[in-house]
């Protein structure tokens, strides 16, 4: 699989957070990218399309990103689900960890950290 | 150096790091009541528990916000709001893992609160103002703990 091909779900409130990270993802070939703003729409949106990757976050209205990943990963427990975050501490990603995330980045996460990302997802040799 | 003053340190920091170096701070000013302008704010929650927030005239927090954002904000200054509020959500955010990793205290955020319209937030205890100058104009931040 390549970049190209991934399926990429980003759930943010933050506009700015979701346009740093769309820009390193296509930076990196990615194509496929689809935003929501809080966690009840990414479990929705999940469930509809099945992204390969899911960019979440943690405080969100509506439902907040580590209840979305738990939920998530009931439904699909191979879900490959990264926080990304401001609230990076130790409790939050215990928490995280706990809830299904595969790994945790602290915001503002850097191009070279989302491209790490998708090549454990593809495989690719970076 | 008591929670308040490792905030504000940190506040200086991340607004180098991520908007513009101040030039200077005003007199830390204790204030009675969450000013009428003050419509960006966020609440730490948890061990430690305080209300920050963000307030200036529209210019001022425009300029700031496209600082940030790196954006040009004068076809869409309906996002001012939301992006200062992001600063203020990243900057709580790293304080609060800095909370966590050098002192063990474990806390969270709320949604930051940007609507114009909505009811200002609880304060907890004594209401502080720090005036922040930037080359822009000055701003003021609010922080108010609950001891």
């Amino acid at each position: 699989m390549t970049n190209e091909e991934l399926k990429i779900l980003i759930c943010d409130d933050s506009l700015l957070a979701r346009k740093s990270l769309r820009d390193a993802l296509k930076n990196a070939g990615c194509t496929e990218i689809k935003e929501v703003y809080d966690g009840q729409s990414a479990v929705d949106s999940y469930k509809e399309d099945k992204p390969d990757i899911v960019f979440l976050d943690i405080v969100m209205p509506v439902k907040d990103g580590i209840t979305a990943a738990r939920e998530i990963c009931e439904f699909d427990e191979n879900a490959y689900i990264i926080m990304v975050s401001s609230v990076g501490t130790q409790l939050h990603l215990r928490e995280a960890i706990k809830a299904g995330a595969k790994d945790f980045l602290q915001k503002p996460p850097t191009p070279e950290q989302v491209k790490n990302v998708l090549s454990q997802v593809t495989g690719e040799e970076r | 150096m008591s929670k308040k003053d490792l905030y504000m340190a940190e506040l200086i920091f991340n607004l180098g790091r991520f908007v513009e170096q101040p030039l200077g701070l005003g007199p830390e000013e204790r204030l009675s009541q969450i000013p009428e302008n003050c419509y960006i704010s966020q609440h730490i929650k948890g061990d430690y528990t305080a209300m920050t927030g963000v307030y200036g005239s529209d210019d001022v927090l425009k300029s700031f916000a496209e600082k940030y954002s790196k954006m040009d904000l004068s076809a869409e200054p309906g996002l001012m709001g939301e992006l200062v509020a992001d600063f203020l959500n990243l900057h709580n955010g790293l304080f609060i893992v800095n909370l966590s990793e050098s002192e063990n205290i474990e806390s969270t955020l709320t949604v930051p609160s940007f609507d114009p319209n909505a009811a200002p937030g609880d304060i907890f205890g004594e209401l502080y103002s720090v005036s922040v100058e930037f080359p822009f104009g000055t701003l003021c931040f609010l922080l108010s703990e609950s001891l």
